[in-house]
């Protein structure tokens, strides 16, 4: 799936804000039309309103990935909108920690809620619409903690990972329709979600627009994998052939330099 | 460890408690998911959630609980597969993390006890219709290996036992009893942090 963008639909959640916002910016400037979904209604509008002043169509629908029914009818208004989508890019997400004194099975169903069924509900709601498209594609983000679960985020790291397996899992039936897949792991990138999270680790930030960058190339080639930034991903790497007491132990002392956060 | 403290299973088919408990003596069954899995005929401990039925209390005085994270509801379509996913994450993520939650709180306080996953490996669980089963397998061994090195320190052994069935789902758990539970017991003597177990 290699795309021109010019003309193509895509549809975004999460693009009120954060990478999902840079990269519906870089594909609208593309020439993308693109179709803003986001819980936050306002921000939805403001984001279809600014990209439409690039001179491409724009269209905005509310809804929270946590509920089938607001996702199938925001793909219906964009649909009506915008035609069937070439793209749908699920990267609405929330992000916590998990702290051994402050267990919190709630915030724990509610991260697995939104970051692993919230990505599968959106490829659940779009299979009509991206069955009328031509050469459709789905992308779905994860993260690059989903490589190897990371101290003091184990229901975030659980639910990026548990989402990669199963757009993983669900790839051949994808690819017998016809539509591409692409599993994006970002590493850390400077969002609304990470500068409120608790956990603040002593690596430079990537800005939004270069993870759209990585994002952007990535959806243009095809790739069905995409990893950023090269550096923690080739670390994440090394990690996951650690064996897992070799592991434990690197964790913990990494752990208790994190002097704000009791392991 | 206190003098009554107990050996507890969640979410594991009654087969495999009944040879668990004549291996490791008496244990206990947590009820959360009893009705799920069928009782073995073991005293049951219960599973309490605060007022706001929200949060899970501790559960006092366990010193080995082995947790389940075993269902395995089939995708049969592309279309079938986001409710298959939601059954999933409910019984091997949401609820084990509950039980987990319940039990470490009251091992925290000891500053001791040991837990075991038993889980899917999901790097073998290859086809479309497992995929349910893979995600959420990786989710919650995803879970556990963040968490362990933070209980390690806390003098709580956290480990996952993966179950590697060689072909596609379903799978006759019952079928395995004897090469589970031996494995388990192994697990638990050794301490091991992760193990595969081959389903043959």
């Amino acid at each position: 799936m290699s795309h021109d963008w010019n003309g193509k639909t895509v549809f975004i959640t999460g693009a009120a804000s954060g990478i999902a916002r840079a990269v519906a910016t870089q594909l609208a400037r593309a020439g993308a039309n693109i179709g803003v979904c986001d819980r936050n209604a306002t921000g939805a509008e403001t984001a279809a309103a600014e990209l439409a002043t690039m001179g491409v169509k724009t269209a905005w629908a509310a809804a929270d990935v946590c509920e089938a029914d607001q996702l199938a009818t925001a793909v219906k208004i964009l649909e009506k909108q915008l035609g069937p989508p070439n793209g749908v890019l699920a990267c609405a997400g929330i992000t916590g920690t998990t702290l051994l004194d402050t267990l919190s099975p709630a915030k724990d169903r509610l991260l697995f809620e939104i970051n692993l069924l919230g990505v599968a509900r959106t490829l659940q709601a779009a299979l009509p619409a991206l069955r009328r498209a031509t050469k459709p594609w789905f992308a779905g983000v994860s993260s690059l903690v989903a490589l190897r679960g990371l101290p003091f985020t184990a229901a975030y790291c659980g639910s990026k990972a548990g989402v990669a397996d199963y757009l993983e899992g669900v790839r051949p039936w994808l690819s017998k329709e016809g539509i591409g897949l692409t599993v994006i792991y970002p590493g850390y990138v400077r969002t609304p979600l990470t500068e409120r999270g608790a956990v603040q680790p002593k690596i430079k930030l990537l800005e939004p627009e270069q993870a759209a960058d990585y994002i952007v190339r990535a959806l243009q080639s095809g790739k069905n994998v995409c990893q950023f930034p090269p550096s923690l991903s080739w670390g994440l790497a090394f990690l996951r052939c650690l064996p897992a007491k070799m592991y434990d132990n690197a964790m913990a002392d990494a752990g208790k330099k994190m002097t704000h956060l009791k392991y | 460890m206190a003098a009554d403290s107990i050996t507890l299973f969640a979410g594991l088919p009654a087969a495999w408690q009944t040879k668990l408990a004549e291996r490791l003596g008496p244990a206990h069954v947590l009820s959360s998911r009893l009705d799920e899995r069928g009782g073995a005929g073991l005293p049951v401990v219960c599973l309490h959630h605060d007022d706001t039925g929200e949060d899970v209390l501790p559960i006092d005085n366990v010193n080995t609980a082995i947790i389940g994270a075993l269902a395995a509801p089939q995708a049969e379509s592309l279309e079938s597969a986001m409710t298959a996913l939601e059954a999933a994450v409910d019984l091997n993520a949401v609820q084990p993390i509950q039980e987990l939650t319940a039990i470490a709180r009251g091992m925290l306080e000891q500053q001791s006890g040991q837990i075991l996953v038993v889980t899917y490996d999901p790097r073998v669980l290859t086809a479309p219709h497992d995929a349910p089963t893979r995600g959420s397998a990786r989710g919650i061994f995803t879970y556990c290996e963040s968490l362990r090195p933070a209980f390690k320190l806390r003098g709580i052994r956290l480990g996952v036992l993966l179950l590697a069935p060689r072909k596609p789902g379903p799978w006759d758990l019952v079928a395995h009893t004897d090469a589970v539970v031996a494995a388990i017991a192994d697990c638990l003597r050794k301490s091991t942090l992760q193990r595969k177990l081959t389903l043959t």
